[in-house]
């Protein structure tokens, strides 16, 4: 596997957004969750996942609501908000066209200038 | 919908965030554990790690946990909130480390904010009145006005009948007028009681419920039906013992029996100030313009503006003229005011204005005392420089900076308003209680502290901590660095610039400009209170007798006589020595001007008219006073209806050097050409002055005339009793008995020893010379304040060379000079300056040149000694110094 790639600044919250949309999870969940979702290749600083699940909850962009974990700790387990629904399809829609921006750039050849 | 969602789920978060911190705490520790434990378990379970090591790989992969809870702190708006909640509790530690500056400052913002809160509060209900029901605001007062507002008249009855029938945009139209009746309703003292004989619309207009039994209804007013009485609620309680089969009890009301139907709630006092009601029974033989004082009022109707009624009333009600029948005076007419404005006189457009401006003045007060405590917080501010400079190198910004300072000087004025709300709630309490004891305030007008109130005496601490923190903080952290960090070594060129300086030198000018007005005040109330009347009238119970005059002038022949029954049962009952009649109170007789007649008045003085007061009085008033004849005689029983009069030794006086009043004749003049009275008077004695008011506050004793009269003749009466001993314990109570069983119609009232009216009288002088004290001395604090922190300030920024002079033998006295040689000369400069505003000021009054000019010398002793004991300790400070304290300075 090649080495993780940093995060590109602005890029966690989509992530976590798109983690929760895919299912209700505490913190740690969440981190196991963008990590299968992206298949290890992008390096997310463990503690850094709070701020920005603060961040979120503060939009009222997630909900959180305290519960039993799978080991039966007492969890937070978070959960998107119609308004983070709304704002992940909104997120991803300008992601995608400057991902395809981007790759047009790159994959661009000197005879098609 | 979403947004709604959103906006709500951010307010929770908000409101979470700021009520709930420490559950917060607790819930992100919680989390941030979990996250590592569950991380260590995966690597153990994967990797094979032993537990402790992968709870260490655990710590190092979620990284610093205390930065992610500042972050996490940060993002939930928590850092701003925490570093507040830092800096105002250093401000409350510096508080109490600075005990000086936080009493100084406490108290003077105390009286300033007591002040301001208390008259912003009482100067608001007189503008923003509100009839406290249901559309309050909509109820309005008919009244007529001339051009001249001063010529309004209440004489309308016969066009209040026109008016109810024919208005239609004034609805529920009633009138009240207030009259006074004996009330006898044992156990309770006869009292005469003041009473609302109102239409039933009054209680429909006011839409309040009574606590018991029914209010007054239309069927009330047919003069057929029997008589009816509905009574407040504190007077239920304090009369009645709140006694709950109160509705249908009898009351003996001026003679006739009224039947209780009903109480009314504790705060309901319409129209006015009533805690009695009768029905109005309108007689329709009044013309226009006459007939008994009445007011009226009614409810505009459902959207109908003000305009529009005085449109309708201009229609039915023509301009009347004057019922005196002046063909000069302006036709009044009729014209609809809010009903408050009717009762306050707010009916001037310059009143509102000058109101406002009033509260605006007292508020400002609070800023003058910011502003002087700015000149202590600069001091201080200005020895922290060093950390402040520190802080500054560390990464904190100027607006980190100057907010703490903020909030430290923020911590001062709240303190300070909390105990200014404290005071202003105590005297709020005090005038409440006076006016509801006095009467003649609208019962819509409450003292007490109100929300805006306290929400101005916290924007006014608000302001105040801008002025004394931030403004200092301006001038300090504005310096370079470099000059802030040199003051770690003492080396600071810091220094009290010229506007701080000019501060400090106003701030002792007021002081001494302010003392000697307060001296004043204060020396002459405790004249008043000292010397009291110069006789016995701690002997003497007077009382008000009067005959109800409502709709017609008593029978003089029927007043007579219970007048002189009245007279000869007081001095029929023990340990009376004597009792009499008078027009007035020893003291407060009506003013009058007098011209004499030049023909019998030897070399009668330039101006021949003098001011007098009249008083009309019983044959043997001057013998029961057992006041001493001076020349001539006392009245005598002869000379009622003659033109023989005595006067008083200031009257005397006013003659002396011509020889002897006696004989002197004058008459009572007017304002016009023609005098009021043709009759010529003739002085036949001299008395003594009684009472004898000390001359202070220009309150000088009056010249009197005497007058003998009849009984029958002056209703209401001042009844005076003389006792040989102490007045017997109950004696008021029985005097209003004897009343009641002459004539139950018959009012007596309020009943109190002489000593104790002139007291009440003067106690008003009392209060204002409390608070000229109060003020005054915060004034004087501050004052003494500024200089030790000049002095202080001094001594701090000379330590180095004060040390090695010492350590060369300067001499203590030189040194002192040298060091404090600026401060005195600023003190001098503002003893100076406050010496000559007072110096005008005692010369526009009418002041005793020896009396101003020691109580200026006076002022200024007290400014300068403050002064110098405010240098005592820094001065003692400097003289302690060690040499080798001051040499590591620097080192």
């Amino acid at each position: 596997m090649p080495d993780a790639a940093d995060l590109l600044p602005g890029t966690l919250d989509l992530l976590v957004l798109k983690a929760v949309s895919l299912g209700t999870l505490h913190g740690y969940g969440v981190l196991l969750r963008i990590q299968q979702i992206t298949g290890g290749a992008l390096q997310v600083q463990q503690g850094a996942l709070y701020p920005a699940l603060y961040r979120l909850e503060q939009q009222a962009l997630i909900d959180s609501e305290w519960g039993t974990s799978e080991n039966n700790r007492r969890a937070k387990f978070y959960r998107l908000t119609p308004a983070g629904r709304a704002r992940l399809g909104t997120e991803t829609a300008s992601w995608k066209r400057l991902a395809g921006a981007m790759a047009t750039a790159l994959t661009t050849t000197r005879s098609e200038i | 919908m979403a947004l709604l969602t959103q906006v709500l789920g951010r307010i929770r978060a908000a409101w979470r965030v700021l009520w709930g911190s420490r559950q917060l705490e607790r819930d992100m520790q919680d989390e941030m554990r979990l996250h590592i434990e569950m991380e260590a378990e995966r690597l153990t379970r994967e990797i094979g790690l032993d537990p402790v090591e992968a709870r260490r790989r655990a710590h190092v992969h979620f990284g610093g946990i205390e930065a992610y809870k500042e972050a996490g702190r940060d993002v939930r708006g928590r850092g701003w909130l925490d570093a507040m909640s830092v800096d105002f509790r250093l401000g409350v530690r510096m508080l109490v480390k600075h005990r000086g500056l936080t009493l100084t400052g406490g108290f003077a913002m105390a009286v300033a904010i007591g002040i301001g809160a208390t008259a912003f509060e009482t100067l608001g209900e007189l503008i923003t009145p509100s009839l406290p029901f249901d559309e309050g605001d909509q109820v309005v007062s008919i009244q007529y006005s001339a051009a001249n507002a001063a010529a309004r008249d209440r004489g309308v009855s016969a066009d209040f009948a026109v008016w109810r029938d024919r208005l239609t945009s004034i609805v529920e139209l009633g009138a009240f007028r207030t009259v006074q009746h004996n009330l006898i309703a044992p156990p309770a003292m006869p009292e005469p009681i003041k009473l609302a004989e109102m239409t039933a619309s009054g209680f429909a207009i006011a839409r309040t419920a009574p606590v018991l039994g029914r209010y007054l209804l239309p069927a009330d007013e047919d003069p057929t039906t029997p008589p009816v009485i509905v009574i407040g609620f504190r007077t239920w309680l304090a009369r009645f013992a709140g006694d709950p089969g109160i509705v249908g009890r009898v009351v003996n009301l001026g003679g006739v029996a009224h039947t209780i139907v009903g109480v009314m709630p504790d705060d309901f006092g319409f129209p006015f100030d009533h805690q009695f009601w009768i029905p109005f029974r309108l007689r329709a033989d009044h013309g226009r313009l006459d007939g008994p004082t009445i007011y009226v009022f009614g409810r505009l109707g459902r959207g109908v503006s003000m305009e529009q009624a005085q449109a309708e009333l201009a229609t039915i009600a023509g301009p009347a003229d004057d019922a005196s029948g002046d063909r000069r005076a302006e036709p009044a007419r009729a014209v609809v005011v809010p009903y408050t404005h009717d009762h306050v006189d707010l009916a001037e457009p310059g009143m509102v204005v000058l109101v406002r401006a009033a509260q605006l003045f007292t508020g400002a007060l609070t800023f003058v005392v910011a502003i002087n405590l700015a000149i202590l917080f600069y001091a201080r501010t200005v020895t922290r420089t060093g950390e402040l400079s520190v802080r500054t190198a560390l990464g904190a910004s100027r607006a980190r900076l100057l907010s703490q300072l903020f909030l430290e000087a923020l911590a001062l004025a709240l303190v300070g308003a909390a105990a200014g709300l404290g005071l202003s709630s105590v005297a709020l309490g005090y005038l409440q209680a006076f006016a509801r004891a006095a009467g003649g305030v609208p019962y819509w007008i409450r003292f007490d502290l109100s929300s805006a109130t306290v929400a101005a005496a916290l924007g006014l601490s608000i302001i105040a901590a801008l002025i004394m923190g931030v403004l200092p903080g301006l001038k300090v952290t504005g310096r370079r660095l470099n000059a802030n960090l040199n003051a770690l070594n003492g080396r600071s060129g810091t220094r009290l610039g010229a506007i701080w300086t000019t501060l400090v030198v106003l701030q002792v000018a007021a002081a001494v400009a302010v003392l000697p007005a307060a001296c004043y005040l204060a020396w002459q109330t405790a004249l008043l209170e000292l010397q009291g009347p110069q006789f016995a009238a701690e002997k003497f119970v007077v009382t008000t007798l009067a005959m109800p005059t409502h709709d017609r002038a008593p029978d003089p022949s029927r007043l007579a006589d219970e007048q002189r029954a009245i007279l000869t049962r007081l001095r029929a009952e023990p340990s009376v020595a004597a009792a009499t009649f008078s027009s007035n109170v020893p003291g407060f007789a009506a003013g009058a001007r007098i011209e004499f007649d030049g023909r019998a008045v030897v070399n009668a003085p330039p101006t021949a008219n003098l001011d007098v007061s009249r008083m009309d009085v019983a044959a043997d008033m001057l013998d029961v006073y057992e006041t001493d004849v001076l020349a001539g005689r006392r009245l005598a029983a002869g000379d009622v209806g003659t033109a023989n009069v005595v006067v008083n030794r200031t009257f005397a006086r006013w003659l002396s050097g011509n020889g002897t009043p006696l004989g002197a004749r004058f008459r009572y003049g007017s304002s016009s050409v023609r005098p009021i009275d043709g009759a010529w008077f003739e002085i036949i004695g001299v008395v003594r002055d009684f009472p004898e008011v000390p001359d202070a506050l220009n309150l000088d004793t009056p010249a009197v005339v005497f007058h003998a009269a009849a009984p029958g003749t002056i209703n209401p009466a001042i009844v005076s009793v003389r006792f040989d001993r102490d007045v017997p314990a109950g004696f008021t109570d029985r005097m209003k008995h004897i009343a009641a069983e002459v004539d139950p119609a018959l009012q007596m009232r309020q009943p109190v020893l002489l000593q104790t009216y002139y007291d009440r009288v003067y106690s008003l002088w009392r209060y204002l010379s409390i608070a000229a004290a109060l003020a005054t001395l915060s004034v004087l604090v501050l004052s003494a304040a500024g200089m030790y922190a000049l002095m202080s300030f001094t001594v701090a920024q000379r330590t180095r060379e004060i040390g090695i002079r010492i350590a060369l033998g300067a001499r203590p006295r030189r040194l002192l000079f040298s060091i404090f040689g600026r401060a005195l000369r600023q003190l001098t400069l503002g003893v100076v300056a406050g010496s000559i505003v007072s110096g005008l000021a005692v010369s526009a009054v009418d002041m005793d040149a020896a009396v101003a000019a020691g109580l200026l010398l006076a002022v200024a002793s007290i400014m300068t000694l403050v002064g110098l004991l405010a240098a005592i300790g820094p001065a003692r400070r400097s003289l302690r110094i060690p040499a080798a304290d001051a040499l590591r300075i620097d080192a």
